[in-house]
C-alpha cells in the first residue's frame, strides 16, 4: 500500500467533517432574518462610507511575500543537504557555506536598503 | 487672596486697555475681569505673553436671559510659574452674539468654543472649524439657552431597529442642513476634511486608508469615534468625534435642586464619583459661603484619594488589556472591588455614591468602615508592587509604551491637558498643591512628574500616584477625630433623624429641604480640584432660587482628548490604542 | 487476510481515531485554557455547565451550531464559505504523520503508531501547517471589511515571516538525525543518549517562539488583536464558521506541540518501563506541558506591536536560526563522535550569553527611561 494513502483518508475525513458541520449548522441554525443594517459589514456601528474596502493596500506586504519566497526556497534546499550531511562532511560544510554566504549577502543588502523596516 | 491677585492684574490691564476692562466681584472670593468683546483676543494674548498665563483651562458660557447683555463667557487661565489663576469674561448682546476666537492663542479653546457655539449659538469669528460638537449636525436650536424649548424633541425607543424610520423623526427645518436621519451619515465636514487632505496624497501615489474606530470599538474606552487616516500603518490625521454619550447633564441640572444635581455629577465621570461630588460640593459651598467641619474635611480627603486609586486601577486594568496584558486587568479589579466595598459600606452604593454633599457628608461613616479601610491599606502597597512586576520592566511593555504618544509641556498646557497626562510631560502641576482645598496642605505627599511625556511616563506617574494616595490616606486616618460631619448650617443640611422624630419644626425643615431644597444666593462659585484624570471644576451660578442657574463643568478628559490627534500623529494604529488608553478618558465626562 | 487489506483497515481505523481524538481535544483544550488562565488571574473560570464546567465548551459548540447564519452584504461568497474549511482541514490532516509510539506488532504484523508512516514526515507537517495562512488570508479578503482585510494581511505576513525561522531550526534537527522521518528523529535522540533539547537548546527556544508566532497566539496574536482591529480576520464570521477557525487554531496548537515533543523532547520516551501505553501517556503529558506553557505566556505578556513583531522575526529570529544551523553543522564536522556533548556545551554557553544580552538590553531600556521623579515640597518652594 502506498504510504501516502492514509493521508488521503485523513484529508477526506477532515473535509467531510468540515463541510458536514457547516451544512448542519446552516440547517439547524436560526432562520435567517434581519434587515440591511444588520447585514452591513461591521465598522464600529457606523455605515462603512469612507473609501473602498478592497482598495490598494501597502506594498510592504508584497515585499514580505517576495522575501519569504526567497528564504523559504533557501530553507527547502537545506533539507536534502541536511539529510546527507554526515556523509558529505567537510565538503558539505564548505558547499553550504558558500550557498549561505551568497544568501547572506542578499540578506544584508535587503536589511541595508531598509526592506526589513516596517515603518 | 485670589481676589487681590485678580485686582492687581486688573490694575495692570487698566493701564493697557483703559476703559475696555472692568472688575467684577464674581465668582465669589476670586473675582474676574470683564473685557470688551472686541479686545478679547488682544487681552488673551497679553495674558499669555506678558503675564505668563500658560495653562489654558476653559471657556464656559452662560445665558442670562432678560438681562442685557445676555450672554456671558468666562475664560479661566492658570499661570504655572506664579501658581495663580484668573477669570475674565466677555458679555455679549442678545442679537447676533459673536466674538473673536482665541483658539489661535490657546489651542484648547477650539473645542470649548465649538461647544459654546453648539449650546448657545454664539459665533466665534476666525474659528478654524466651527461645527456642532456634542449635538448632531442637524439639531435645531441651542439647548443651553434658557429659552430652549424642553420636551419638543421626539426620541424613538424601539427594540426593533427596523421600526426606527426617518419618517417618525421630526421634520428637518431645511433639507440642506438635514444630512440624514441618524448620526450614521452625518459629520460631512469631517469626511470632506479627511478626504480633502487625502486627495493630495492620492496624487502622490501613496496607499492611503481611512479607518473608522468607534463608536462601537473595544479600545476607544466608550463611545468615542475616531476617524484615522492611515498611510500604510502610520497615522496621518486623527479626527475625534464626540457626543455619542451626551446626556445633557448641564441642562438637566438647571431644573433640579442642588442636592439632586449632585447625583448627576456621579454619572459624569463614573469612575471617580466622589471626586466629582467633592468638586461640586466645594463650588456650591463657596457660592453659599459655608465652611465644613474638620472631620468631614478629613473624610473627604480619604474618600477622594480612595476614588483616585480606584480610578487609576480601572485605568491600569483597561490600559493593560488594550495592550494585551489581560492578567493585569483582573489583579486591578480585585483591589478596585475592595474600594467599592468601602464605598458601599459608607454610602450604600458602589458607584453612584452622591456621598459627599454641599455642607459635608450625607452621613457619618459606619463603625465597620475604618477596620475595612485598614485592611485595604495593609495590603495595597504590596499589590501595587504586584502590578509593577507584571508590567514596569516587561520588555514588550517598554517597547509598546516608550516614546509613543509624546506631547510637549508647552503643547499640553496650551491644550489644557491636565492631571497625570500633563505631569508626565514634565511639569509639576497638581491642584492639590497649587491651590489646596479640603485641607490638602496639611498632608505630606509628593507629586510624581515624568520627563518624556510619553505613554510610559504617564503609566509611571499614575502608578506612583496610587502609592502617594495611599500615603495621604494613611496620614488622614491618623488625623481623623470624632466630631460632626455636617456644617452647622440648618439652611443646607437637614436635622438628624432623632431630632426629626422629636420636633415638628425639624420635620418641616427636613420636608422643605427635601422637596424644595436650599436656596443659593445670586452669585458664582468656582473651585478647581484635582481628580484622577486632572483638573475638574464646577462653575456654579446661583440666582436666589433652590436650583443652580447654571452648572458648568470643566472636565479634564474633554481637554485631554482634544490633544489626542497631536499625540497620535506619526504613530502606528497600534500606538493609537496605547495612546487612547494612556490619557485615561471617560466619555461620560467628555460628553456630559 | 492479505497484507494490503490489513493495512487498509489499520490505517482507516488509525485515521478515524486520530481524527476523533483531535476533535475531542479541542473542547478539552478550550476548557483547560479557560481554567488555567482563570486560575492565573485569580478567577474560577467556567464552573456552571457540568462538573468543573467541563461541559462548557460543548454548550458553546451547541450554541454556535444553532446560531443564525449571517452572511454580510458584499462578501465574496464562495471564498467566504471556503475559508473556514481551508483553515481546519490542513490542521487536522497535518497530524497524520506524527508518531505517538514505537511501532507495535498486531497479529504478527507491524503497525506504526501514526496514521501514515512517510519518510518525509517533518516536511509534510511544515507544509500543511503553512497552509493555515490561506484560510486566514482568504477570510480577511472575502469579508468586505477593513478590519478583516488588515487583520488577514497582517496575519499572513506574520505567519510566512515566522515560517522561515521554524524551517531553519528544523533543519538543524534534521542535521543531527540525518533523516526527515519523524520516527528516525525520535530514535536518534534515544541513541545519542540525550534528547535534542540539550544539543539544540537554542534551536528549541527559537522553535517555541517562532511556532508561537506562527500559531497567532499571544503575545503575537496580531491577526485578531481585538483592541485594534476589533476581531481581525474573523470579524464578520459568526456561528459555526467562526468555531471552525477556533478549532483550527487549537488543532494547530496540538500539532505544533506534538512536533516540538517529537523533535526536542524525545517523543514518547520517558522514565519507567518501555511499553506502548505508558509511552502514550508520556507523549500526551509532554504535549500538554507545551500547551500549558503557551497558555501561561498568554496570561502574562502584553501584545507586541506589529512592526516590532516583523522586525523581531526578520532581524532577530532569522539570523539566530541561521547561526544555530551553522554552529550545529560546524560542530558536527569538527567534533565527529562527540558532537552531541560539544553541542550541548556550546548551547548552554550560548544560552548564558543570550541571557546576559537580554538583561543588558532590558536594563538599557529601563535606563533610558528613568523613573518618575516625585517632587518633594522643598524643591517646589
Amino acid at each position: 500500500m502506498n504510504p501516502y494513502l492514509p493521508i488521503l483518508f485523513m484529508l477526506i475525513i477532515a473535509t467531510a467533517f468540515a463541510v458536514g458541520a457547516l451544512s448542519l449548522a446552516m440547517f439547524i441554525g436560526r432562520p435567517k432574518g434581519g434587515n440591511e443594517r444588520k447585514l452591513a459589514p461591521y465598522e464600529c456601528g457606523i455605515e462603512p462610507v469612507v473609501g473602498e474596502v478592497r482598495e490598494r493596500f501597502p506594498v510592504k506586504f508584497y515585499l514580505v511575500a517576495m522575501l519569504f519566497i526567497l528564504f523559504d526556497i533557501e530553507v527547502i534546499f537545506l533539507y536534502p543537504w541536511a539529510v546527507v550531511f554526515r556523509q558529505l562532511q567537510v565538503f558539505g560544510l564548505i558547499e553550504m557555506g558558500i550557498f549561505l554566504a551568497i544568501l547572506l549577502l542578499g540578506y544584508m543588502y535587503v536589511w541595508r536598503v531598509g526592506a526589513l523596516e516596517w515603518q | 487672596m485670589q481676589k487681590e491677585e485678580t485686582r492687581k492684574i486688573f490694575e495692570d490691564a487698566r493701564l493697557k486697555f483703559g476703559e475696555d476692562v472692568a472688575f467684577s466681584d464674581r465668582p465669589a472670593e476670586e473675582g474676574s475681569i470683564v473685557v470688551q468683546p472686541s479686545r478679547i483676543k488682544e487681552f488673551s494674548r497679553w495674558l499669555r505673553d506678558d503675564l505668563k498665563f500658560d495653562f489654558y483651562s476653559e471657556v464656559g458660557g452662560a445665558d442670562f436671559m432678560f438681562q442685557n447683555p445676555r450672554y456671558s463667557l468666562t475664560y479661566t487661565l492658570f499661570s504655572t510659574k506664579e501658581r495663580k489663576h484668573i477669570h475674565y469674561k466677555v458679555l455679549l448682546d442678545e442679537d447676533e452674539p459673536r466674538v473673536d476666537t482665541i483658539s489661535d492663542v490657546y489651542a484648547g479653546a477650539n473645542w470649548h468654543e465649538r461647544e459654546i457655539f453648539d449650546m448657545f449659538g454664539i459665533t466665534f469669528d476666525g474659528h478654524p472649524d466651527l461645527r456642532r460638537l456634542l449635538m448632531p449636525d442637524y439639531w435645531r436650536g441651542h439647548p443651553l439657552r434658557k429659552d430652549y424649548d424642553i420636551g419638543g424633541e421626539s426620541v424613538q425607543f424601539s427594540a426593533n431597529f427596523a421600526d426606527v424610520t426617518p419618517q417618525t423623526l421630526p421634520a428637518p427645518p431645511d433639507e440642506e442642513v438635514f444630512l440624514g436621519w441618524d448620526r450614521l451619515e452625518t459629520q460631512p465636514s469631517s469626511y470632506t476634511q479627511l478626504l480633502d487632505s487625502g486627495a493630495e496624497l492620492e496624487d502622490a501615489g501613496e496607499g492611503r486608508m481611512i479607518i473608522n474606530m468607534g463608536p462601537q470599538h473595544p479600545s476607544t474606552h466608550g463611545v468615542l469615534r475616531l476617524l484615522v487616516e492611515l498611510d500604510g500603518e502610520n497615522v496621518i490625521t486623527t479626527l475625534p468625534d464626540i457626543g455619542y454619550l451626551h446626556t445633557g447633564i448641564e441642562k438637566t441640572a438647571e431644573s433640579l435642586n442642588f442636592n439632586q444635581a449632585l447625583t448627576l455629577t456621579d454619572r459624569m465621570d463614573y469612575l471617580s464619583p466622589l471626586g466629582n461630588n467633592l468638586a461640586f460640593s466645594l463650588s456650591t459651598e463657596r457660592l453659599l459661603g459655608i465652611t465644613i467641619p474638620r472631620r468631614a474635611q478629613v473624610l473627604r480627603v480619604i474618600l477622594a484619594e480612595l476614588t483616585r486609586i480606584q480610578s487609576h486601577l480601572v485605568w491600569l486594568a483597561t490600559h493593560g488589556l488594550d495592550l494585551g496584558a489581560m492578567s493585569a486587568f483582573f489583579y486591578c479589579f480585585r483591589e478596585r472591588d475592595q474600594i467599592l466595598d468601602l464605598f458601599e459600606t459608607a454610602s450604600g452604593v458602589r458607584m453612584m455614591t452622591s456621598y459627599i454633599c454641599p455642607g459635608g457628608l450625607r452621613e457619618d461613616i459606619p463603625p465597620e468602615f475604618m477596620p475595612m479601610l485598614q485592611s485595604f491599606m495593609d495590603i495595597f502597597q504590596s499589590r501595587v508592587d504586584e502590578y509593577e512586576v507584571l508590567l514596569t520592566k516587561n520588555p514588550i511593555w517598554l517597547e509598546r509604551t516608550q516614546g509613543v504618544g509624546k506631547i510637549s509641556v508647552e503643547d499640553a498646557l496650551s491644550y489644557g491637558v491636565s492631571g497625570p497626562s500633563l505631569r508626565a510631560s514634565g511639569i509639576d502641576w497638581d491642584m492639590r498643591k497649587v491651590e489646596p482645598y479640603s485641607g490638602y496642605e496639611e498632608y505630606d505627599f509628593d507629586v510624581p512628574v515624568g520627563s518624556h511625556g510619553d505613554v510610559y511616563d504617564r503609566y509611571l506617574c499614575r502608578v506612583e500616584e496610587m502609592r502617594q494616595s495611599h500615603r495621604i490616606i494613611a496620614q488622614a486616618i491618623k488625623k481623623l477625630e470624632p466630631g460632626p460631619v455636617g456644617a452647622d448650617e440648618r439652611r443646607v443640611l437637614s436635622p438628624h433623624k432623632i431630632e426629626i422624630g422629636n420636633s415638628m419644626e425639624s420635620l418641616i425643615h427636613h420636608f422643605l429641604l427635601t422637596t424644595i431644597g436650599f436656596t443659593a444666593p445670586p452669585g458664582e462659585g468656582h473651585v478647581p480640584t484635582e481628580t484622577g484624570r486632572g483638573l475638574l471644576s464646577f462653575y456654579m451660578i446661583g440666582d436666589g432660587s433652590p436650583k443652580p442657574y447654571r452648572m458648568r463643568a470643566r472636565t479634564p478628559s474633554f481637554s485631554n482628548l482634544q490633544a489626542l490627534p497631536l499625540m497620535m500623529q506619526g504613530g502606528l494604529v497600534a500606538d493609537a490604542v496605547a495612546t487612547i488608553g494612556s490619557i485615561d478618558i471617560v466619555l461620560g465626562e467628555i460628553d456630559r | 487476510m492479505s497484507n494490503t487489506t490489513f493495512d487498509w483497515i489499520a490505517s482507516l481505523i488509525k485515521a478515524v481515531i486520530i481524527f476523533v481524538v483531535l476533535l475531542q481535544l479541542v473542547p478539552v483544550l478550550i476548557w483547560l485554557e479557560r481554567k488555567v488562565v482563570a486560575r492565573m488571574q485569580q478567577r474560577i473560570g467556567p464552573n456552571r455547565v457540568g462538573p468543573f464546567g467541563l461541559l462548557q465548551p460543548l454548550a458553546d459548540a451547541v450554541k454556535l451550531m444553532a446560531k443564525e447564519n449571517i452572511i454580510p452584504t458584499g462578501v465574496d461568497k464562495l471564498v467566504y464559505y471556503l475559508a473556514p474549511v481551508i483553515s481546519i482541514v490542513p490542521a487536522l490532516a497535518a497530524f497524520a504523520v506524527v508518531p505517538f509510539g514505537e511501532p507495535i506488532h498486531v497479529a504478527g504484523r507491524v503497525v506504526y503508531l501514526q496514521v501514515a508512516h512517510v519518510n518525509i514526515g517533518i516536511l509534510y507537517v511544515l507544509a500543511l501547517s503553512s497552509l493555515a495562512v490561506y484560510g486566514i488570508t482568504l477570510a480577511g479578503w472575502s469579508s468586505n471589511n477593513k478590519y478583516s482585510l488588515l487583520g488577514g494581511l497582517r496575519a499572513s505576513a506574520q505567519m510566512i515571516s515566522y515560517e522561515i525561522p521554524v524551517g531553519l531550526t528544523v533543519v538543524a534537527v534534521v542535521l543531527l538525525a540525518g533523516s526527515l522521518d519523524l520516527l528516525d528523529i525520535v530514535n536518534q535522540q534515544v541513541k545519542q543518549g540525550i534528547w535534542n533539547i540539550g544539543p539544540q537548546f537554542i534551536g528549541f527556544l527559537l522553535f517555541v517562539v517562532a511556532s508561537n508566532a506562527e500559531l497567532n497566539r499571544a503575545p503575537f496574536d496580531m491577526a485578531e488583536a481585538e483592541s485594534e482591529l476589533v476581531a481581525g480576520f474573523h470579524t464578520e464570521y459568526t456561528g459555526f464558521r467562526f468555531a471552525m477557525f477556533f478549532m483550527g487554531e487549537y488543532v494547530n496548537m496540538v500539532t505544533t506541540s506534538a512536533l516540538a515533543t517529537v523533535m526536542y523532547l524525545g517523543g514518547w520516551h520517558g522514565f519507567g518501563p518501555d511499553v506502548w501505553y505508558l509511552n502514550l501517556i508520556w507523549f500526551i503529558l509532554k504535549i500538554f506541558a507545551f500547551i500549558i506553557f503557551y497558555m501561561w505566556v498568554r496570561a502574562s505578556w502584553p501584545r507586541i506591536r506589529y512592526d516590532q513583531l516583523m522586525g523581531f522575526g526578520w532581524k532577530v529570529m532569522i539570523p539566530a536560526a541561521l547561526l544555530n544551523l551553522a554552529a550545529t553543522a560546524v560542530v558536527i564536522v569538527v567534533a565527529k563522535e562527540r558532537a552531541t556533548l560539544w553541542l550541548t556545551a556550546v548551547n548552554i554557553a550560548l544560552f548564558v550569553v543570550f541571557l546576559a544580552v537580554l538583561r543588558l538590553v532590558n536594563s538599557r531600556q529601563l535606563e533610558q527611561h528613568r523613573q518618575v521623579v516625585p517632587q518633594p515640597d522643598a524643591v517646589r518652594g
